[in-house]
């Protein structure tokens, strides 16, 4: 019964994408219906099956239901095995993100019912949004990597149609080509990591490789840097997929599409779709710890990058774009400390975020839509009684984003930091959830005393798996000579001053959209009002989850050294996070200070438009125009990449021409030649074709009687 | 006596069907009851085929050598298809004839020629087979002059007929040799003689006596059988006649004498010449070579629809003879059988596996050129289908679909034909004595061939693709083959894709089917045919 809602959840939202696509010209307007109600249907089964997983309803704690097998090459001495099946794989991390991204998906399309009112791409834009849901479901639910890669790349193709979606506006068309251009380099690294992977364990799927300690450590022992090498691979994907430096680039760009569009695929879900893959591999990373901290280098740079170019975006959209790539590299920083605090942290970040993210850029939608497609913030201000509901929520986004207690943000970037700084200081934390200092037994031996599941930890291997992970050990891994605890240190400090800046430049957007004197640009028409109710009601429901998620959720009981029940779920896919861990007062008290700072300091500023910013601006001209030219990423680029590309692609064009065509169309001339030759046979006179017929017939019997040897 | 007239009874009540036919056509019975009189006979074979198993089960089988039909897996594959062809043909034809006044003729040949292709499949005997052979031939004359009867098709009729005489006197003399040499017409009796002149002792051959008669019977039948499967060089007649005809009988010779053919040349040489494998796979070899080739290059040349269907035809033919070739060797080296690969058969599996994909694309394209067409008028160019994308999407995608199946793009069940006879002969290692573990080199050659002709082949699909998707209409066309012959269509492209998606079915019906073991062979290389027969 479970298996059958669990095969629902994709199949609602492909069958409301075909209908779309087969009825679309009859239904125009009233498209929509099809994919809330696609949606909706899978946000209840996905519910029902995260209640089943909670409640032990998977004999296992997880389950595989294979589905389709489309071919099975049986491997021999001197080949490999190749399956490749469809199959979904339900456990307690997909059960959470299914939920979260129908839950989304589900808001987001009543949203975009009003907010792409009149457009006349309605029904294709309803079709393109039902294909994402689905692709994205199945990619969460994917059993192995083949499976995941394709999915992975549908997403890519969705969010490539929808960023494109108004393709006759030449920047929506170039920014959907280079975020599938941008997004080709990370995939040609996480392909070669998938590859690995199959050379390696001779198979792709999850219980054969990322599912399977025993076969993971053998691996580990035998070629030491062999798993480093495919964690990196997997992780240069993820760096494309979920827009980490340096491949960041295309996520800003992304925002030509419509801001529903922005909202799920750009905030919520597909961009997260790196961190679900590097947590879903947490088995595989925990063997290598260099890639680990390389995954955590990359994701605090990232956030810091993209905090200090959010500082001075003008675009509304883009600051929050900026601002989503920052908050992905706290998921990456938080993946990469190798402690299960971290990878729970980062796991309850994708899902705080999806939450207030996608209504900061549904509630950026709204002003858009009041002001007549104006997103420059410069060109309105004021908007809070224009608006009162947007500006509401959007507050209550703000401040979860700014991490401020409460709200959802603060308990998960709080873990998240936490889990840093207990990286940077192992000996200090030697009784916590840290598998690196304890010897396997006490890591595996943990969850079973909290009680949360610990009879369906799922795969039995579990507890092998941090037995080996025990013996790796942290504190001796370096980089560039320097020591993981020493790099975590940095890292902490980054991190925590990228809050800062994050409710810097947060309350900075929310003060120059809806503070200071009432200002409406002209385009905005008759249209400058509130949103209609279709549009703000998933605002405000989108704002209750951004307030209450951490809260209900979260590590409340983390403060009181229990276990929340996030954690407490997530480990029955991820055992270790059930740990409990002790509340770091430190990092609790910083990151506070640090979010009250950032939003006085953005009072000061832009409450009231002064002088000050401009001042600052001229105070220090060469960091304020790095900033606003995005630290030139795209010039960069462009000058070392996309203009030797260009040469180079000229030179062969040329090569091409003369050389390869002329190759090419020589052989290509030479079955045309020969039937040339052999067509005057085909002479039409029947006696002709007899007396060949004949011939050939004697020609075969010479051959074979006379002269045998042939 | 009596199990004999139960496996022949599908075959039987498609005559009696085509009886019916042929005397209420000269009654006033309304021209349009036959159609469905036919689909409705066609529907009680299939009942009764399905159901087979359950009329032989209380009957004793005798032994295979005093029975003159046989039900085997093969048997049985080959009536499914026979009927699933039929059925397909039979739809199509609805429009076309329902108001020609010789409706009940055209029926009552077509199922004849299809109890025709029945009894080829059960037969068990020279004379039967050669029958059911000629159940085929003799009907398609006729067929082909009904199609459009004008001087060209007239011709093409005469054409088929005089070389079709020919080819059948040659495969009667082949015959004739097998039965000089065995002393009896039954396949079961001959394969148990040859196997005893052929002197096993201590399990392993006596090569010396392989008598040259049976070369001379093994060429002969090749090429009185080559003609039904049209191949090179006894491919002649197939431009000519399909180009002549129309869409709907090019489509029937395509299909129908192709797998009689094919079934023929399993039944009397692949199964029963035991001792003559070498043979067989020289002449296969050289056949498949020659055919695939030929076909593929020809094509590309060809501006008329129908014949460039003939060409690919015939070049599909040659790649249907790559598993025969393959076959033999399977057959000769029990010890070193071919495991299948990728898990798709090898050898006469692949063969067969690869007819029933390409009836199945074959019928469904030429059902797209019935449905196009309309009284007088067929489509001739392959410009008359340009830009079909703009006038009719669902049957350019269908038609797409058909071809791309042809050129062998996965997923589609052509794909697996191609993959599951070239890597057949991939998988061949060392000579015919098994002895040498390196692959064999005449099947690696085969193979290569064969890839490159795919590519070739790929470029006459893709012309016509192009053309429908990517250029604008020369001309609106008024198709009036109406909704049967869309049927056909719809129902030939889901099967494709389906099968293209999970071919696991016929793949099991297909490994039931015997790769014969021959007597175990002396592995000396003196003892080989090929060097005895010096």
């Amino acid at each position: 019964m479970l298996e059958l809602l669990v095969i629902l959840i994709p199949l609602c939202p492909l069958l409301a994408c075909l209908a779309i696509t087969v009825l679309g010209p009859s239904l125009k307007e009233n498209s929509h219906w099809l994919t809330v109600l696609g949606n909706a249907g899978a946000f209840t089964c996905a519910l029902v099956a995260l209640i089943g997983v909670a409640t032990n309803g998977f004999p296992e704690g997880s389950q595989t239901i294979p589905l389709y097998q489309w071919m099975s090459i049986p491997g021999s001495s001197n080949t490999m095995a190749l399956d490749i099946t469809i199959a979904l794989h339900i456990d307690s991390m997909s059960a959470i993100m299914l939920t979260m991204l129908t839950f989304v998906a589900t808001l987001v399309a009543i949203y975009a019912s009003s907010y792409m009112h009149g457009d006349p791409g309605y029904a294709r834009f309803f079709a393109c949004v039902s294909l994402f849901t689905f692709s994205m479901i199945m990619l969460v639910l994917s059993a192995n990597f083949l499976q995941l890669f394709m999915f992975w790349e549908a997403v890519g193709l969705c969010s490539y149609l929808l960023i494109g979606f108004w393709y006759e506006k030449p920047s929506a068309s170039a920014a959907g080509m280079k975020a599938f251009l941008v997004n080709r380099v990370g995939d040609f690294g996480f392909a070669i990591g998938i590859f690995l992977l199959w050379r390696t364990f001779g198979s792709v799927d999850y219980v054969d490789t990322i599912f399977n300690p025993a076969a993971l450590a053998s691996v580990a022992a035998k070629y030491p840097g062999l798993l480093e090498t495919i964690c990196l691979c997997l992780f240069t994907g993820a760096i494309g997929k979920s827009a980490q430096f340096p491949l960041h680039v295309w996520l800003p760009d992304a925002m030509e599409g419509p801001t529903p569009v922005s909202a799920l695929i750009h905030a919520a879900t597909m961009v997260t779709a790196g961190v679900y893959m590097v947590a879903r591999c947490t088995n595989l990373y925990m063997l290598a710890p260099h890639a680990q901290l390389v995954v955590s280098i990359i994701g605090g740079l990232t956030a810091l990058i993209a905090a200090l170019i959010g500082l001075t975006q003008t675009d509304l959209k883009r600051v929050l774009a900026y601002s989503t790539v920052s908050q992905l590299g706290y998921m990456f920083l938080g993946l990469g400390t190798g402690t299960f605090l971290g990878i729970g942290g980062a796991m309850f970040h994708l899902v705080t975020h999806a939450f207030f993210k996608a209504l900061l850029f549904l509630g950026a939608g709204s002003v858009m839509h009041a002001m007549g497609g104006v997103i420059d913030m410069r060109q309105f201000g004021g908007l809070r009684k224009l608006m009162p509901k947007t500006y509401a929520t959007f507050l209550v986004g703000s401040l979860a984003l700014a991490g401020l207690f409460p709200l959802s943000g603060f308990w998960s970037k709080d873990t998240i930091l936490a889990s840093v700084r207990m990286a940077a200081h192992p000996e200090a934390h030697k009784a916590d959830a840290h598998p690196a200092t304890t010897d396997g037994h006490d890591a595996h031996g943990k969850p079973a005393e909290s009680g949360h599941g610990a009879a369906d930890h799922g795969k039995a291997g579990h507890g092998d798996a941090h037995a080996a992970v025990a013996s790796v050990d942290r504190t001796k891994v370096k980089l560039f000579g320097i020591a993981a605890t020493t790099w975590y240190e940095i890292l902490f400090w980054a991190g925590s001053f990228t809050a800062f800046l994050t409710a810097f430049y947060t309350f900075r957007a929310v003060f120059m959209t809806f503070h200071g004197e009432e200002r409406i640009p002209e385009e905005a028409g008759h249209h400058a009002h509130e949103s209609p109710s279709a549009m703000t009601t998933p605002l405000i429901i989108l704002a209750l989850g951004a307030a209450f998620l951490g809260l209900a959720l979260g590590h409340m009981s983390a403060i009181f050294n229990g276990t929340g029940f996030f954690d407490g779920f997530l480990s029955k896919t991820i055992p270790g996070t059930a740990g409990h861990h002790d509340a770091d007062w430190f990092v609790i008290g910083l990151s506070t200070v640090a979010a009250i700072a950032g939003i006085g300091l953005a009072w000061m500023m832009y409450a009231e438009r002064s002088g000050v910013p401009a001042a600052i601006a001229q105070a220090v001209p060469p960091l304020y125009r790095l900033s606003l030219n995005k630290f030139y990423f795209d010039e960069l680029y462009y000058i070392f990449l996309v203009v030797p590309v260009v040469c180079l692609a000229q030179l062969s064009r040329f090569i091409d021409w003369i050389g390869v065509d002329g190759l090419v169309g020589f052989i290509s001339r030479i079955p045309g030649a020969i039937a040339k030759l052999a067509r005057p046979i085909q002479n039409g006179l029947v006696q002709f074709y007899a007396l060949s017929m004949m011939l050939a017939t004697a020609m075969l019997l010479w051959a074979l009687l006379v002269r045998p040897g042939l | 006596m009596l199990e004999t007239f139960k496996i022949l009874l599908p075959a039987s009540v498609l005559i009696v069907a085509a009886l019916i036919c042929f005397l209420g056509g000269t009654t006033k019975i309304s021209k349009q009851v036959w159609g469905p009189f036919s689909l409705l006979s066609l529907a009680l074979a299939s009942v009764l085929l399905i159901a087979m198993p359950q009329i032989l089960s209380g009957s004793t089988p005798l032994p295979g050598d005093s029975t003159a039909v046989i039900f085997d897996p093969l048997a049985r594959i080959s009536e499914f298809l026979a009927l699933m062809v039929g059925v397909l043909f039979a739809g199509m034809a609805f429009r076309q004839e329902a108001d020609d006044e010789s409706a009940p003729e055209f029926y009552g040949l077509l199922l004849t020629l299809l109890s025709g292709l029945m009894v080829v499949s059960v037969a068990n005997d020279l004379i039967l087979l050669f029958l059911g052979l000629e159940l085929i031939s003799i009907p398609t004359y006729i067929l082909i002059y009904l199609g459009k009867r004008d001087t060209r098709c007239q011709e093409a009729a005469a054409k088929y007929f005089l070389l079709s005489v020919l080819s059948a006197a040659v495969l009667l003399y082949g015959l004739s040799f097998l039965y000089g040499m065995t002393g009896s017409t039954n396949l079961t009796t001959i394969r148990g003689v040859l196997q005893q002149t052929y002197g096993v002792t201590n399990g392993t051959v006596q090569a010396a006596s392989v008598s040259k008669l049976g070369i001379v019977a093994l060429v002969l039948i090749f090429a009185g059988l080559g003609f039904k499967l049209a191949a090179v060089p006894f491919h002649f007649y197939a431009p000519d006649v399909y180009q002549g005809t129309n869409a709907w009988n090019a489509g029937l010779l395509s299909v129908v004498p192709k797998a009689a053919g094919l079934i023929a040349l399993i039944r009397i040489v692949s199964h029963t010449m035991v001792g003559y494998e070498g043979f067989g796979q020289t002449v296969a070899l050289i056949l498949a070579l020659v055919t695939m080739t030929a076909g593929n290059v020809l094509a590309l040349l060809q501006t008329n629809v129908r014949r460039m269907l003939a060409y690919s035809g015939v070049a599909h033919a040659g790649y249907m003879l790559v598993g025969i070739a393959v076959g033999f060797w399977d057959s000769w080296n029990p010890t070193f059988r071919l495991d299948p690969i990728y898990g798709l058969p090898v050898g006469i599996q692949a063969s067969l596996f690869y007819l029933i994909t390409y009836s199945l694309v074959s019928v469904g394209f030429f059902a797209v050129l019935v449905f196009l067409a309309r009284p007088g008028k067929e489509i001739e160019h392959i410009e008359d289908l340009t830009g079909l994308w703009k006038s009719q999407p669902w049957l350019a995608i269908a038609a797409a679909i058909f071809l791309f199946s042809m050129a062998g793009i996965p997923p589609l069940p052509g794909f697996w034909g191609k993959l599951a006879l070239f890597g057949g002969a991939l998988s061949v290692r060392g000579d015919l004595s098994g002895a040498i573990p390196y692959p064999n080199p005449s099947f690696v050659a085969l193979a290569i061939v064969g890839m490159l002709n795919a590519a070739i082949g790929g470029v006459y699909y893709l012309r016509i693709i192009a053309l429908m998707f990517l250029h604008d209409p020369l001309s609106t066309p008024q198709p009036r083959g109406g909704r049967p012959a869309m049927a056909a269509v719809t129902l030939c492209a889901i099967v494709t894709i389906v099968f293209g998606l999970q071919s696991r079915p016929v793949l099991t019906l297909l490994r039931d089917i015997d790769q014969p073991t021959a007597i175990q062979v002396a592995t000396t290389p003196k003892s080989l045919p090929m060097t005895a027969a010096k």
